[in-house]
């Protein structure tokens, strides 16, 4: 797309416990990207509470905004449109980021971009390979999803596979906590498999014989809290390690499993990984191998939650004229491909 | 100097625009929309109505809360917003006082009581000298607790109990020995705001702006 003027998109993302904003050029380069991080104000709860993240969010967004215009070293006056996450999410917190967005864009006069989270986390790879463009499969995994999307178009989306239960990273987290490894649970499972062995234990898979896209991780979510249950029971002694790598492999397995029929299903020889999960070693590790295709996601600050993948899928929204209005409301329950303006 | 008021700690949106200490407009919505729907649109119209851009606006002034957590959220991340790019003063008052300050001129204390669910109320105790409102006290209670301490304080037996409380708790309203106000009064609307006694206080700004929920979180009072 030939434009004669840099467009900056300026994005702002508090849908869970991390107050994010970033400015972005053309959409796929980062002038800045600040993330305030409340992981440790939830650690002391086992996880996020939504009033304390709607809190913590409103005590700090304007000095996160501040922080990425000045890194960008640019103006807020200079900005060409707001971009915010609009959904899914807490909806408290949500409401924060975008009442703060649609007073900014109001103030400026510059166009509202609403994004979908999901969609953003699609995008943090248009900004990590400035080659890559849709059409390709793509696999989403996050603390609260597990897609499989043929992305058609930067903003067609069909939904070809998903969890009928449990998100892969509500198990990750799940398990880390009856561990007692803490939250979030993802990256602490991911080290600990390490020192594993992931055959030790022959977890459950599911789904894997049939045709359709679709995960389930309940039962494999039972499975290993039955097996941490019956070793107390029976005074077995438990071998962290192994129970993560074991627990890991098999989330790995049905995802790659599922991925490389996505692959076959689309004709596809792009497969995109993007969400927090992205960032597990295992995972990449064993979609590398799938073979005749090309591999991609985010490096590790990009698969987590960060204003500049909404900022990249914004810019594609209002490229698309996909623009919000004074009545934009959070949608907590938004869906990939959903435009509920 | 041109302020603009925005309230949306109740179910009502309500935004007005003041020339120094003279009201040149008011919208206010009471409806069953969110805040999210509702309040953009209002400051739209107030601004339109008035024949002003936001530019044009020197401050700020919006209700800190207490109220509903949600709603006192919207609008301090709306104001922030407005006043970040050109880091203008914001001003923040109490939802209690918002709705004293409707009260205008009246000789004895205001006592403004609003829901604040299981019989506890927000309340703030008010009185007018001069021109302006005077705090003396904001608090949350059991509302009859409140009433019954109140009762017994010397001075107090004309003293006006207005706010939501006196609907949603009429059996304990009714104990009030003082004087009741009429149910109208209790929507609050930002062109009653006094703004004399807020804008004496030190201004904030997007910043430092800080909403006063007067409660903790559910999962910190249950740690
Ligand atoms: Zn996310």
């Amino acid at each position: 797309m030939m434009q004669d003027k840099d467009i900056l998109t300026l994005a702002i993302e508090t849908s869970c416990d991390e107050t994010a904003c970033a400015v972005l050029k053309n959409g796929r380069e980062v002038l800045s990207n600040e993330v305030y991080t409340q992981i440790e104000i939830h650690q002391t709860f086992g996880g996020v509470v939504p009033e304390i993240a709607s809190r913590n969010h409103l005590e700090k967004i304007s000095e996160v905004i501040r922080k990425a215009v000045d890194d960008a070293g640019v103006t807020l006056e200079q900005v060409d449109e707001i971009a915010v996450t609009y959904g899914p999410g807490l909806v408290g917190a949500l409401l924060v980021g975008l009442s703060t967005a649609k007073g900014l864009a109001y103030a400026l006069n510059k166009p509202l971009i609403p994004v979908n989270h999901i969609e953003g986390h699609i995008a943090a790879n248009y900004i990590a390979h400035k080659d890559l463009e849709p059409p390709f499969a793509c696999l989403i995994v996050s603390g609260g999803h597990t897609h499989l999307v043929d992305v058609k178009g930067y903003n067609t989306f069909e939904i070809i596979g998903r969890t009928r239960d449990d998100a892969a990273g509500e198990a990750f987290d799940k398990i880390a906590r009856t561990l007692g490894l803490g939250y979030p649970g993802g990256p602490l499972i991911d080290k600990l498999s390490r020192e594993g062995n992931p055959n030790a234990i022959d977890f459950p898979r599911a789904m894997m014989d049939q045709d359709h896209m679709d995960f389930s991780f309940s039962g494999l979510k039972s499975a290993v809290l039955n097996y941490l249950n019956s070793c107390r029971m029976k005074n077995i002694e438990i071998n962290v390690p192994d129970v993560c790598a074991s627990f890991q492999a098999a989330v790995v397995e049905v995802l790659k499993h599922k991925a490389a029929q996505a692959l076959t299903t689309t004709g596809y020889k792009k497969l995109v990984l993007a969400g927090g999960v992205a960032a597990n070693s295992a995972l990449r590790e064993a979609l590398a191998q799938i073979e005749g295709i090309s591999l991609y996601y985010p490096p590790l600050n990009l698969c987590t939650d960060n204003a500049a993948m909404i900022g990249s899928a914004g810019y594609y929204s209002a490229r698309a004229g996909i623009i919000g209005s004074l009545t934009t409301n959070a949608v907590p329950n938004l869906k990939i491909g959903e435009c509920k303006l | 100097m041109k302020t603009l008021i925005i309230d949306t700690s109740s179910a009502s949106a309500s935004a007005a625009i003041f020339e120094s200490n003279q009201l040149l407009g008011e919208v206010t919505v009471h409806t069953a929309l969110t805040h999210s729907q509702k309040l953009m649109p209002v400051v739209d119209a107030v601004l339109k109505q008035t024949e002003l851009s936001i530019n044009e606006i020197d401050a700020y002034a919006v209700c800190e809360g207490p109220g509903s957590f949600t709603g006192v959220r919207i609008g301090l991340a709306a104001v922030k917003g407005f006043a970040l790019p050109s880091d203008k003063p914001i001003y923040t008052y109490s939802s209690m006082m918002l709705l004293a300050s409707g009260v205008k001129a009246y000789p004895h204390h205001i006592i403004a009581v609003i829901d604040a669910k299981r019989s506890d109320v927000y309340y703030g105790i008010y009185h007018w000298e001069d021109e302006k409102l005077i705090t003396i006290e904001e608090n949350v209670d059991g509302f009859e607790a409140l009433i019954e301490r109140l009762n017994d304080v010397k001075g107090y037996e004309a003293a006006i109990l207005i706010g939501d409380a006196t609907q949603n708790y009429p059996e304990i309203a009714d104990q009030w020995r003082g004087v009741l106000a009429d149910q109208s009064l209790s929507i609050p609307r930002s062109g009653n705001l006094n703004l004399a006694s807020i804008l004496e206080k030190n201004a904030d700004n997007a910043f430092t702006a800080k909403a006063n929920y007067m409660r903790k979180s559910q999962a910190e009072r249950d740690r």
